[in-house]
């Protein structure tokens, strides 16, 4: 009883991981339709930045992502407003092969620039601490924070959403781009705007990224079809929807592993698989679309 | 000088070619209305003014500037309002947002406030999501966005399309009241004789030429049946 209790609790605190993976994407793809698939590469990207600046700038890594958080931002204005809004039309297609080629050069330039050694970054003991819960259970404090980080992020975009300027804008734009044109939203800055706050989220995942575990400039890929799954079970165009599908996926391949190790990477697909067959639009689809 | 005006308009979808050579001035303050049957290309003239659609260097003056080739959402900068045909409220957001969204960048005389005593039915209805308002309240709102904007120059696409004539009477009711603000307004209609009813001008639109222009009171009844229908 215990052991399920603990296996449980540990893939609900893995799915809050996979969540700060996905809600980038779901918020991206939410507002202007674009599959980044070059997601898990910018956050692996997000990682070796923050790993650059705590190594060789001698910074501590907290401070280092307080440094990477607006650099992301900025980069993601950019991308966005210089490069990807120039893929968005009626044709899906552009995007898909943009993104597609940028996930491929982030891979090349973060191999050539830090090799194909694995990495960590540095966080000193908080990375091997634990909190006792009795009864046999602990939690891992890196994996708490990163739990209790999903749910400030994903609370803070729905007040961003719904109670700000901003967020009126973002949705409008969503809703009907020449029409949000007609009442003054630059829809070309809106959607880079989008596309900041997205990498924004993509360090903060990254922080507890490379912190909790190894990466490789190979790692973003699979990060990527985490989040796609989270983003499907959740529902498209729902964040809490978003961290429920993270959770699933969570659970799913922990509990996999505690059967056999090999299958935690699997449970996790066949449990989005499960839910694809089952509730095809996700767990909280949007009313419309 | 004219707060608007086209010289030589034209406008293509590809290779078809949907406006030839349209020159409108509207004055400050005044109501122009722009009739014709469909497809005589007054929704296209209006998205064109408007910058929805691309338009040749020096065709669209707006306060005495060159605006042609300029993006919607910086002519709104400057009190170009366009109330699109078939309202096209944001689903997603309620009737309250849906106004204040039309303030995001230009905002004046008109407040929530003196929206929903122009259309007190908007303040009952205020947090409900826009998809539940019925046709004419829907209009109703998308013209309050509109007014959101502080419009010097408040262009209307077929507003009274699909509804009821009373409530089509209860929007047009508020077109004084906007026009007592200064506003300039241009609306397209095809109701001959609402359009000419409100107006201190019109122009008919024939397969994207204009084929008639005048005061209300000094067009015929030939005159009009003739530029409309071109028999």
């Amino acid at each position: 009883m215990t052991a399920a209790l603990d296996t449980i609790l540990q893939g609900v605190l893995l799915g809050g991981l996979y969540a700060l993976y996905a809600a980038g994407l779901s918020l991206i793809f939410g507002i202007m339709r674009l599959v980044n698939l070059a997601h898990g590469d910018l956050i692996v990207a997000a990682a070796y930045l923050m790993l650059a600046l705590a190594q060789y700038a001698g910074i501590d890594s907290v401070v280092a992502f307080a440094i990477a958080l607006p650099l992301m931002f900025g980069l993601g204005y950019v991308l966005q407003r210089y490069l990807l809004n120039r893929t968005l039309g009626e044709d899906i297609l552009p995007p898909l092969l943009v993104t597609f080629g940028l996930s491929i050069v982030i891979q090349n330039a973060l191999l050539e620039g830090f090799s194909a050694n694995t990495r960590r970054l540095p966080i000193g003991e908080i990375a091997n601490q634990s909190l006792s819960l009795g009864g046999g259970i602990a939690i891992g404090i890196m994996p708490l924070l990163s739990f209790v980080a999903a749910i400030v992020v994903v609370f803070g975009l729905n007040q961003l959403f719904y109670r700000t300027r901003l967020g009126r804008a973002l949705r409008a734009t969503s809703d009907d781009t020449e029409t949000a044109q007609l009442v003054g939203i630059n829809n070309q800055h809106i959607y880079a705007i989008a596309m900041g706050l997205a990498l924004a989220v993509c360090a903060v995942a990254a922080f507890f990224l490379g912190s909790r575990s190894t990466f490789d400039p190979t790692t973003g890929p699979a990060r990527l079809i985490y989040a796609f799954e989270a983003v499907i079970i959740g529902g498209l165009g729902s964040l809490w929807g978003t961290l429920a599908g993270g959770i699933v996926v969570g659970v799913a391949q922990t509990v996999g592993a505690r059967i056999h190790p090999e299958w935690q990477i699997l449970s996790g697909h066949v449990a989005f698989l499960v839910v694809l067959i089952l509730r095809p639009r996700g767990f909280f689809p949007r009313a419309f679309d | 000088m004219a707060l608007l005006e086209t010289r030589d308009l034209t406008a293509f979808y590809g290779d078809f070619q949907a406006l030839f050579g349209i020159s409108v001035t509207v004055e400050q303050g005044e109501t122009v209305a722009i009739i014709g049957a469909n497809g005589a290309g007054k929704s296209t003239f209006l998205k064109t003014v408007a910058g929805l659609l691309p338009s040749t260097p020096g065709s669209v003056m707006f306060d005495g500037a060159d605006i042609s080739g300029t993006k919607a959402y910086d002519n709104l900068a400057h009190g170009l309002v366009l109330v699109p045909e078939g309202r096209k409220l944001f689903p997603s957001l309620s009737v309250e947002e849906n106004l204040l969204v039309g303030a995001h960048r230009r905002s004046g005389k008109w407040t929530l406030a003196r929206i929903y005593e122009l259309f007190p039915v908007l303040a009952v209805r205020r947090h409900q999501p826009a998809t539940t308002l019925s046709g004419g309240q829907q209009q109703m709102c998308a013209i309050g966005r509109g007014l959101m904007g502080d419009p010097r120059a408040l262009l209307c696409d077929e507003i009274s399309l699909g509804l009821a004539p009373i409530v089509i009477r209860d929007i047009y009711a508020a077109l004084p009241t906007i026009k007592a603000e200064g506003a300039a307004i241009v609306i397209v209609e095809q109701d001959i004789v609402q359009a000419l009813a409100v107006s201190d001008r019109v122009y008919c639109f024939q397969e994207g030429r204009m084929t008639l222009s005048g005061k209300p009171g000094e067009l015929s009844r030939e005159a009009i049946h003739t530029a409309y229908f071109g028999i």
